[in-house]
């Protein structure tokens, strides 16, 4: 009996162990589930803000419980918009910072724009106005934004289709700056419509382009509108390496990794994806490298960008801008 | 001498091809198994607006291959290897086939002393460090829907209360003459994922028991349990920790009529942080959890008490992940209604539906679900709880055993009030084998279980009020009725009425919302079939046929009836 | 400090002077394999699991084969879709793509088996790892077999199965052994030496058949009863045709069994083979057939009877037709105990429609679900179709008399056939063209098309390609012929051996002359008035040089002629006239035990001499290496 009691004694003596456990996990029942009442009001940090010089907005705002919010900022002239959710009992940093970031394209301008909370089963919504000073900066090497026109260095091939437009155009499409390319055009007996090749030497005079030497931290992002009632495009794009930095390609002994986008949608859509994770493409299929298997973005010679289509299908047509290098997912 | 010769070369000749032999013989085996199923399903939705949407009939099926090469070069390595080779229903001259690598593993004895093995693992220690409770799952399941549960444990690799892993495996034990019997030791270290190289960083899981057998009546023993990110296989970036550290203690003594005292005890500590995130806090509790049983052979009685008190920060994935996720897919009738709303889960889900079991830990702290488990749905380790328990379990020789238990436990910390919520489980199972009772060769066997659950919040503002009353009770034959064919009955009936507030927790497992639910559902869920056994009770054939119900009086989700016929044709060890 | 310490480092180092050493309780390695300590204790209750051995399957087996086969092929004169690609390599073989097989199969238990098949194939094209194709042929089955005192009982689930209940319900046409054994099917075994192939084709009148001739392929599952008390056997089948085949859950299902009593040499048997197929998920819509019938057979002294009586129906959405018949009686009798001599009498309602059966669709679209994503490899010939003797079509009714006879050490097989539709249903004929069969289906690789080639007019079917011929003789308004249409058909195979330079070599002659008209007619109508006549002349010829090493050459000769009451060139305004040539030599050598080298190269010309593009001429080369183990 003593070896029991004490062997009782031994567990019982952790008890004094323990915090005080005299609050309560999360928000307040009553609270929540009682009315609900706007504690401070909604406001933004800034009347007007420089994003390109770094400033950012923060929204804040105080409840007298955790809700679901939601906060629309959109620009009066773009009609962009940036979109932030959350569910708490308070909007502050770091879920309220806005850093002239575009959820729904075209991309911010310098203009006037105004932020509109709405809250999760209360009907009143509440607004604050602010103007972009300056648009944000993406940090990152830009391979075409078509804003002044096309680069002398870059080729150029369009097919003799019917109905082609393979042009810069300024028509108040632009996602991004005020001009985008557009891919337009019927071949009907090749895939291929059109095609522009960005060689490196039109970024800098070198044979490679000025891109860091470690995949997994260089992303490639473009901007991309997939036109309503249209047929499917294919948009491919061929990242050829230059690994012996000779200026002169050879596809049989280096390395290509290809990025083949189906142009399935309706608008504009970023693409984003990691160099490091592009495959090598054979008629469409993955396959074997011919270099030396391994991708190295600082050794990218050329990249080809390709409009296809099915032929059997007739006209085909999309828009693209805002080709850049970053080196994480671009946050347009 | 000369005249020897031939003999005793020929006698060598023939050891010689008799150790060769004996070499190749056990130089590699094939293990394996191979599993077939039709099946045919029906829904029937109760939606006010008739459902011309979601697919009636539902047929579907695999036919499956294990085959496992097992290479044992010699006395000290063992090498398994297997493939799964996989044909779905209606794929036709090679269509529907897939293959995989289901487990590769190695192991061997260094010395004679340490014994590894590395790859894949099934891994357990104790039910507060490393251990698969799988608390929603029904116990004593009628032999009917068990069949099927007993696939998802294979197809898992459940094996009682273990996890599968991939890492490494070490263990070895040190025999003493004097003072202490013996000393075990078990230690191991996992990967639960990769790194990503930008945000995710490799996560390992490592853990290391120690048991102490002093003599036959008293045993102590150390469990550690690890999970941690690996510094700098991601730049920059918080780091997550989660240790448990557990002292358990046993004591057996013996008493007059051959009584014995078992008394048995664990308790532990745990730690999470995350390094660097400003929302995290650090998460630090206790646990103690503690029972004596008292066994009268003579009676065929055993009496249990235990005490349980698990902090409300107590964390150890290890044994706080669940084996059901119910946030998954079924992949099977995942919608219904003409909307193609998602399909609320039902006990038919739970009993059969592998696409929602988990094989390994999950690092996050996954969400209960209080239709099937609202007392312990973490098992043992369940969080935030404190009280005691008392079980009682008859067992007679010749085919009867009964047990009963009854858990009263509280909240230690309230959830959104300072009232705590009181919990009480009752559970009884009983399992009669008729035959051996009345004495005839072919198997009949009757299997009765029932658990009710309360969970109850009494406070001063009537809106933070609970009221739950769940209760599961099930029944199954197996009759035997021409030898080794058996006719299977079943039926498993579940029913939730009151309300009761589901926390939403972020990715620290910190609450940060309350889902304020009504229930009023009931479940049926009844099942026929004949059962054909080959020599062994895991090679059969099996033609069932199965109907489930689920009424939500509430009508949160229409209701809906689902019904199988299925043929299975299963051969595992 | 020093004296609270003592205590227990004197404890330990008490305890560790006394400690010995020793391995767990192995698990998985095996007990016989392993030093075990004699202090084994009790596995521990944590750690890794499980603590036991995995048990080894009781049997294990793997066989198969490899076959490699490639073609080359040039076109002087090509259809419009090779015109761009008259010289082509191909490594492999389309229709049935495996390179190499391999047949596993284990047992857990007595009794019980599980298998599958396992193939590889590279088509070697020069892409290497990328192109390479794996899968399993047939699937996964699982086999197990009871026995008791009522009867043994056995069933068979996943599949591939290969089965087969009666003619008129799950089955392929066997046929009368009447074919050109030159080319080489992917199925065909090596034979134990190598001329068995021609030897046995003489003697035994059949060449070694893969083990499912006259079977079909289901999935799903089998029970059979077998040895039940007073002669009683049955099956039940339920599953997947490959016509129900696909993987989306939309029920596509056939099922079927049979209930049979044999006594003494007879039996009877009652038959059903069912199918429905749902287009949609909310099953409005539906196609499906109902088949039922009774086998049987009957030995009074020499006359042996025997045949399937019953009957079908087919249903689409809420229309379902009446019940039609289907009969099949044969009458078989050894005349003067010499010349076996069987005659068959059908009659094949249009309304019994079974793509799983013998017998061959004439009487609608064919059976196929629109939702199956299957291939349709086996979909038979539609419309009214020319067939050897023996192959039974619905809408049809006839006789047959079939007969084997030797006039010294020439073998004679002959059969006569005479039917008739029973409905006006279709205003097409179509045929084949055995003599190019193989080479004319390899024009168009991988798929199954219909309608194409420079009229539009072929269809190719598993290894071989069918023509369809539209008659003019038709009703405006219905598109339906004015008259019935009736078929004649006279075969002969005739077989010879004998030794030239002490060497045996074989002869083998095989001859169709069949007619379609609109009247009935005694024999094959040789004249302008027949609809459409085809002859088809094929002999062959095997020297066996050496034990390991056959030359083989064959010679064919087809004509087809149709007259003016069918569809006539525009141009030419003359109804199709078609010659084709084919003469091939090849050789097969033996390269090991079970290893075979077989070459065949084929020169062919083909024309119709009506319509101008409907032509080709050239050569196919063809290396097979196949090798069992």
């Amino acid at each position: 009996m003593k070896k029991i009691f004490l062997f009782a004694l031994c567990i019982t003596s952790l008890w004094s162990c323990r915090k005080d456990n005299s609050g309560f996990d999360g928000p307040s029942i009553k609270e929540m589930f009682g009315p609900f009442k706007m504690e401070e009001d909604f406001k933004a940090s800034r009347d007007s803000v420089d994003f390109g010089n770094g400033e950012t907005v923060l929204f804040t705002a105080r409840f007298n419980k955790a809700i679901a919010w939601r906060i629309t900022v959109t620009g009066q002239t773009s009609h962009a918009k940036k979109i932030i959710t959350g569910l708490s009992k308070t909007i502050d940093t770091p879920a309220g910072i806005w850093n002239g970031s575009t959820t729904i394209f075209p991309m911010f301008r310098i203009e006037n724009c105004v932020a509109v909370l709405s809250l999760d089963g209360v009907a009143d919504s509440f607004q604050v106005a602010t103007k972009i000073k300056s648009i944000k900066v993406n940090t990152g090497l830009v391979i075409a934004d078509f804003e002044n026109g096309f680069d002398p260095a870059w080729t150029k091939f369009v097919q003799t289709g019917a109905d082609m437009d393979f042009n810069i155009k300024n028509d108040g499409y632009a996602p991004q700056g005020v001009k985008y390319l557009n891919m337009a055009g019927t071949v009907n007996w090749d895939w291929l419509i059109g095609m522009i090749d960005y060689p490196a030497s039109a970024y800098g005079g070198g044979k490679t382009l000025p891109l860091p030497s470690n995949p997994d931290q260089v992303y490639f992002n473009c901007l991309i509108y997939g036109v309503p009632n249209t047929n499917e495009s294919l948009v491919l794009f061929q990242f050829k390496e230059d690994e012996h930095a000779t200026g002169n390609i050879d596809p049989n002994t280096n390395d290509e990794y290809d990025l083949q986008i189906h142009v399935n949608w309706t608008g504009w859509k970023l693409i984003s994806v990691r160099y490091s994770d592009l495959p090598y493409l054979n008629n469409g299929q993955p396959a074997v490298p011919k270099g030396n298997n391994q991708h190295n973005p600082d050794k990218i010679g050329k990249i080809s960008m390709l409009e296809l289509a099915d032929p059997s299908n007739g006209f085909a047509s999309c828009k693209i801008d805002y080709l850049i290098f970053t080196s994480s997912p671009l946050e347009p | 001498m000369d005249k020897l010769k031939l003999p005793v070369l020929l006698l060598f000749l023939t050891l010689q091809v008799n150790a060769l032999h004996a070499q190749q013989r056990h130089t590699i085996e094939i293990v394996g198994g191979a599993r077939s199923i039709i099946s045919n399903n029906n829904i029937k939705v109760r939606d006010s607006v008739p459902d011309t949407t979601t697919i009636k009939r539902n047929t579907g099926g695999y036919a499956l291959i294990d085959l496992g090469v097992d290479v044992r070069p010699n006395k000290y390595v063992e090498i398994l290897g297997m493939f799964r080779i996989r044909n779905d229903y209606g794929g036709f001259w090679g269509s529907g086939v897939s293959f995989d690598v289901r487990q590769l593993w190695l192991k061997g004895i260094i010395g004679n002393v340490v014994r590894y093995q590395v790859g894949d693992l099934n891994l357990k220690q104790t039910p507060f460090t490393l251990y698969n409770h799988h608390a929603d799952r029904i116990d004593s399941l009628p032999a009917i829907f068990n069949l099927q549960n007993e696939i998802i444990s294979y197809e898992k690799f459940y094996m009682d209360n273990t996890w599968r892993q991939q890492g490494v495996n070490v263990d070895f034990g040190l025999n003493f003459s004097k003072i202490l019997k013996e000393i075990d030791f078990t230690g191991y270290m996992t990967r639960l994922n990769g790194t990503n190289f930008v945000t995710i960083p490799d996560r390992l899981m490592s853990g290391a028991s120690v048991n102490i057998i002093q003599s036959r009546h008293v045993n102590f023993g150390y469990n550690g349990f690890w999970v941690f990110d690996v510094k700098g296989t991601v730049p920059d970036s918080s780091l997550y920790n989660n240790s448990v550290n557990t002292i358990n203690l046993g004591y057996v003594t013996d008493f007059r009529n051959n009584m014995r005292l078992d008394c048995k005890a664990e308790f532990g500590w745990s730690k999470s942080v995350w390094s660097k995130d400003v929302d995290a806090s650090q998460l630090k509790d206790y646990f103690i959890h503690a029972y004596a049983t008292l066994n009268l052979p003579k009676q065929n009685l055993d009496f249990t008490l235990g005490y349980l008190n698990v902090g409300p920060d107590f964390r150890s994935i290890g044994a706080q992940s669940k084996d059901i996720n119910y946030a998954a897919a079924p992949n099977y009738y995942n919608y219904y209604t003409n909307k193609q709303i998602a399909r609320p889960l039902s006990v038919f889900d739970v009993v059969r539906n592998e696409n929602i079991y988990n094989t390994s830990v999950s690092s996050n702290l996954m969400p209960s679900n209080p239709v099937y488990n609202n007392v312990l749905p973490y098992g043992l380790a369940t969080f935030n709880i404190q009280g005691g328990y008392a079980k009682i379990n008859y067992t007679y020789p010749e085919g009867i055993a009964v047990n009963f238990e009854e858990y009263v436990l509280s909240e230690i910390r309230g959830q959104g009030t300072n009232s705590l919520k009181l919990f009480t489980q009752s559970k009884l199972l009983a399992q009669f084998e008729i035959n051996k009772l009345a004495h005839f060769s072919k198997r009949l066997k009757v299997n009765l279980g029932a658990n009710y659950q309360t969970t109850w919040r009494s406070s001063d503002a009537a809106i933070e009020d609970v009221a739950l009353n769940s209760l599961q009770f099930h029944a199954g034959i197996e009759f035997e009725f021409i030898k080794k064919m058996d006719l299977l009955l079943g039926f498993v009936g579940l029913f939730n009425k009151g309300n009761d507030f589901i926390p939403v927790r972020n990715s620290y497992s910190k609450v940060e919302y309350f889902e304020k639910v009504n229930y009023d559902l009931s479940q049926n869920y009844s099942g026929a079939g004949i059962r054909f056994r080959f020599l062994s009770d895991r090679i059969y054939l099996c033609a069932l046929y199965q109907f489930n119900t689920y009424t939500d009086k509430q009508n949160t989700n229409p209701s809906y009836n689902l019904d199988q016929f299925a043929l299975i044709f299963n051969m595992t060890f | 400090m020093i004296r609270l310490l003592k205590y227990p480092v004197m404890t330990g180092l008490i305890i560790f002077s006394n400690l010995c050493i020793y391995a767990q309780k192995p698990d998985t390695i095996k007990a016989q394999d392993t030093i075990r300590h004699e202090n084994l204790k009790p596995v521990s209750t944590t750690g890794n699991f499980p603590k036991k051995a995995l048990a080894a399957l009781k049997q294990f087996n793997i066989s198969g084969y490899y076959r490699f086969v490639t073609n080359y092929r040039h076109l002087d004169n090509a259809y419009p879709n090779l015109e761009n690609n008259k010289n082509n390599i191909f490594v492999g073989d389309d229709s049935q793509i495996q390179q190499f097989m391999l047949n596993i199969n284990g047992s857990l238990v007595k009794n019980t088996f599980f298998g599958c098949d396992l193939y590889m194939w590279t088509p070697m094209t020069g892409l290497g790892m990328v192109e390479n194709v794996k899968g399993l042929n047939l699937g996964i089955t699982l086999y197990g077999t009871y026995s008791s005192p009522y009867g043994d009982f056995t069933v068979r689930t996943g599949g591939i199965n290969w089965y087969a209940l009666t003619p008129f319900t799950f089955q392929t046409n066997k046929g009368y052994n009447r074919y050109s054994i030159f080319e080489r099917n992917p199925w065909d075994p090596n034979t134990k030496t190598l001329d068995g192939r021609y030897a046995s084709f003489y003697h035994a009148g059949a060449i070694n058949q893969d083990e499912r001739w006259g079977q079909q392929a289901f999935q799903g599952i089998i029970f059979e009863a077998t040895n039940l008390p007073k002669g009683f056997s049955g099956v039940i089948m339920y599953g997947k045709t490959q016509l129900n085949g696909g993987l989306s859950p939309v029920p596509n299902t056939s099922f079927g069994g049979k209930i049979r009593e044999d006594y003494g040499q007879n039996f009877i048997s009652l038959n059903t083979f069912n199918s429905t197929a749902y287009f949609d998920s909310t099953e409005r819509y539906r196609y499906g057939f109902n088949v039922i019938t009774a086998e049987f057979r009957n030995v009074i002294g020499k006359f042996q009877i025997r045949g399937e009586v019953g009957a079908g129906r087919t249903f689409f959405q809420d229309l379902t037709t009446t019940w039609g018949e289907a009969v099949s009686l044969k009458l078989f009798t050894p005349i003067a105990d010499k010349v076996p001599t069987e005659l068959h009498v059908y009659r094949i309602s249009p309304k019994v429609i079974n793509s799983s059966s013998a017998i061959i669709n004439t009487s609608g679209q064919g059976y196929i679900n629109p939702n199956s994503d299957a291939p349709q490899p086996v979909l038979p010939a539609i419309e009214s179709t020319m067939v050897p003797i023996g192959q039974l079509t619905n809408n049809r009714q006839g006789f047959d008399l079939n007969t084997e006879f030797n006039i010294s050490k020439i073998k004679f097989s002959v059969g006569y056939s005479n039917s008739m539709e029973l409905e006006k249903i279709s205003s097409k004929i179509t045929y084949w063209h055995p003599i190019n069969s193989l080479v004319l289906a390899h024009f168009w690789r991988w798929d199954f098309p219909s309608h194409v080639g420079p009229y539009n007019n072929l269809s190719k079917i598993y290894r071989t390609v069918y023509e369809t011929l539209n008659l003019t003789n038709i009703d405006p308004l219905t598109k339906l012929p004015l008259d019935e249409k009736y078929f004649n058909n006279i075969e002969i195979n005739a077989k010879y051996t004998g030794k030239l330079f002490n060497r045996d070599y074989y002869i083998y002659y095989l001859g169709q002359y069949s007619s379609a008209q609109n009247f009935l007619a005694a024999f094959t109508v040789f004249t302008e008035k027949a609809l459409l006549r085809t002859y088809y002349h094929q002999l062959e010829f095997y020297y066996v040089i050496s034990p390991s090493f056959i030359w083989a050459n064959y010679f064919g000769y087809e004509r087809i002629i149709a007259n003016y009451q069918t569809e006539t060139d525009k141009v030419s305004r003359r109804p199709k006239n078609q010659t084709g040539y084919s003469i091939a030599t090849g050789c097969d050598i033996r390269l090991s035990k079970g290893a075979g080298l077989y070459f065949r190269q084929r020169w062919m010309n083909y024309h119709d001499s009506s319509f101008e593009n409907d032509k080709y001429n050239g050569f196919e080369t063809t290396v097979e290496i196949k090798i069992f183990f």
